[in-house]
């Protein structure tokens, strides 16, 4: 058997064939904090690799920074190994990422190594499709309207600022109000979104949507948290976890959301559609911000550099709706900011709120008076609007967002007044309904028809016999009465066709009121 | 403003190489005076470097790097001197990480490769 080997190895050798060829290369005249300054590589392109020989193997950096007499490069390896005197060579591709259905369930880092434990992701690495990280936004000429919904599972947002599939949405709030939260709830909910039937699936309905979970900076604990949840609820069957965490180098976290985007990319270009998470934006500008820095970059305002909004605005770019002629597929985004003391017009901020089709403003006020999701209506906006809103919700929810919007003043002039006329008393009694009946607990994402028939009951006055603090246990039970009693009749004909028909109200109406007897 | 070592290999070439050899060391005092002010003295292995491949570059010739595994010869070194011009500047290194064979490198830019480290590298990453 050793005899074998060797021969083997025998032959190896010796058709070894190798002529040294004049090579351009460049020597790391500085390195340190992740950054190494290379001497030489003048024909280095932006954003190529370099391969630096270092005395315990070869390390990858980024081309950053390309100047008169050197580049400055962004270590991507082990930045330790990187010592003055080592060669680097250009390797003529620039950063790429392996991506496929296999990535499906993994929890991968931005250059699309497994963190999971769970072994390789790809059998046959070398047949496995790379796409780029940097990529351009797909133009004008093959993106379509955004019209098909993308159901979050929660009320207030799938009511009143609907998101489409291709949207970028922006989930902005101080911390500990709910963002990730909200953007949990929407992968969860995709799970019993999608449409069962084939032929609301080819009219192109809801199909199921692929999700990517970047995690930028955030604690470890909180990733294997999320991962955890993710598994116990089925989720992560359709979920795909980028990871960035907090202990990562700079340069990883700059990388995930373009990482994050490039594994959307796959999907949407499959003619599938994507939902990606940024978790958040606000560390990926602080990770960029420290790189740049440190590439001697002149610092702006906030000491950000000064292509931080083009940084941003490439990433989200890239969420698009393509016309059918390209595969119809789809790339919706949810970018998440953390403000700072509900500082909405700090840099980053509003660089995202302006980039972005609208934002959901969670609050800390309305969360720690126990309204959750503490989703502030007046300020939080989707530009895409009801065009992504099935026919059914439409119909319920057209009203909705005045009727608190006129709530919500009167509600405040009514703290001053001592009599109050009966309209104003049903007004603001009504409001008080609809705010109960749109609290929900987070990770318990409400399906779609459910909150129509919910939303329903609300909105036309049939709750107004119910006290306030009755509400919610109410709508529990009304919900429980329709899927045991009309599941088939009412919950499911909503469901498959997004429509509220006349006969399906008729039944609703009795059924709420058979429910109100009980 | 603090001025890269190649700005200050830059100013020195265009006044003191032109200027009177009686001038030469006057003029050399006042640039390195000129270093310490700017408080680039700490740089200043850096500036002579640069000096010195610029007054390279600026005779048409090239900084050329010999790297051995082993110390060589006087000889095997003389003969490869000759086979580059007069104008080349020619240094001589020893890296024993080479295992063996020899690297050439010009300006820093133009790698040729001779070494065993990089044929058993080759060979293992086939």
């Amino acid at each position: 058997m050793s005899y074998e080997i060797i021969e083997k190895l025998k032959r190896e050798i010796a058709g070894f064939r190798d002529e040294p060829e004049s090579e351009r290369i460049g020597i790391v005249t500085e390195a340190g904090d992740g950054i190494a300054k290379i001497a030489g590589l003048s024909e280095a392109l932006s954003q190529e690799i370099i391969t630096i020989e270092t005395s315990s193997g070869d390390v990858s950096a980024l081309a950053a920074n390309l100047e008169e007499d050197f580049i400055g490069a962004i270590i991507l390896g082990n930045a330790d190994a990187v010592k003055v005197g080592d060669r680097g060579k250009k390797t003529g591709t620039v950063l790429s990422i392996p991506v496929g259905r296999e990535l499906i369930g993994r929890v991968v880092d931005p250059l699309g190594e497994p963190l999971d434990g769970k072994g390789v992701i790809f059998e046959n690495e070398e047949n496995v499709k790379r796409n780029r990280l940097e990529r351009n936004a797909p133009s004008v000429v093959v993106r379509e309207s955004v019209k098909i919904p993308l159901h979050t599972g929660v009320k207030a947002i799938d009511a009143m600022i609907p998101i489409g599939r291709g949207q970028r949405e922006l989930i902005i709030g101080d911390r500990q109000t709910g963002k990730t939260a909200i953007a949990l709830d929407a992968i969860l909910n995709q799970k019993q979104d999608s449409v069962s039937s084939p032929e609301a699936s080819a009219k192109g309905g809801r199909r199921r949507v692929i999700c990517i979970y970047v995690a930028i900076g955030q604690k470890n604990s909180k990733v294997a948290k999320i991962v955890k949840l993710l598994e116990e609820k089925g989720a992560l069957a359709y979920t795909i976890v980028v990871s960035a965490p907090a202990s990562a180098p700079a340069a990883m976290q700059y990388l995930a959301p373009f990482a994050g985007a490039a594994v959307g990319e796959y999907f949407m270009d499959a003619g599938e559609d994507a939902l990606v998470v940024y978790d958040d934006l606000s560390k990926h500008a602080d990770a960029y911000r420290e790189l740049s820095l440190l590439l001697r970059r002149p610092p702006g305002r906030e000491a950000y550099p000064g292509d931080i909004f083009y940084l941003h605005s490439r990433l989200l770019e890239r969420a698009a709706k393509l016309d059918q002629e390209h595969g119809g597929g789809s790339l919706t985004a949810l970018p998440i900011i953390e403000t700072k003391l509900g500082d909405v017009s700090a840099y980053i901020p509003t660089n995202v709120i302006s980039i972005t089709d609208g934002q959901i403003y969670l609050e800390a006020n309305l969360f720690f008076q126990g309204i959750r999701p503490a989703v502030n209506v007046g300020l939080s906006v989707s530009r895409v609007g009801s065009t992504a809103q099935t026919k059914a919700m439409k119909k319920v929810a057209s009203r909705l967002r005045l009727e608190l919007a006129q709530f919500r003043e009167l509600a405040a002039f009514a703290q001053f007044a001592s009599d109050l006329d009966e309209s104003t008393r049903q007004r603001i009694r009504r409001g008080e309904l609809l705010t109960e009946i749109l609290k929900q607990s987070d990770i318990e994402p409400v399906p779609f028809e459910r909150q129509v028939v919910a939303i329903y009951a609300a909105i036309n006055g049939h709750l107004d016999s119910i006290a306030v603090a009755d509400a919610k246990a109410f709508e529990t039970k009304f919900l429980d009465y329709l899927e045991k009693r009309y599941r088939d009749t009412i919950l499911k004909p909503i469901a498959e066709t997004g429509e509220l028909a006349e006969a399906v109200e008729t039944k609703l109406k009795q059924a709420i009121e058979e429910c109100k007897q009980l | 403003m603090r001025y890269a070592p190649s700005q200050y290999a830059e100013a020195f070439t265009a006044v003191v190489p032109k200027a009177p050899a009686s001038r030469r060391a006057e003029l050399t005092q006042r640039f390195l005076r000129s270093v310490r002010k700017n408080g680039d003295l700490s740089r200043i292995r850096q500036i002579v470097a640069a000096i010195e491949r610029r007054l390279v570059t600026e005779r048409g010739g090239a900084w050329i790097r010999l790297e051995f595994a082993r110390p060589q010869p006087e000889h095997a070194v003389a003969g490869l001197r000759g086979r580059f011009g007069a104008h080349d500047h020619i240094e001589v290194a020893v890296r024993p990480e080479l295992i063996a064979g020899v690297r050439i490198t010009r300006d820093n830019e133009t790698e040729l490769d001779y070494s065993l480290a990089r044929k058993l590298k080759k060979l293992f990453t086939r």
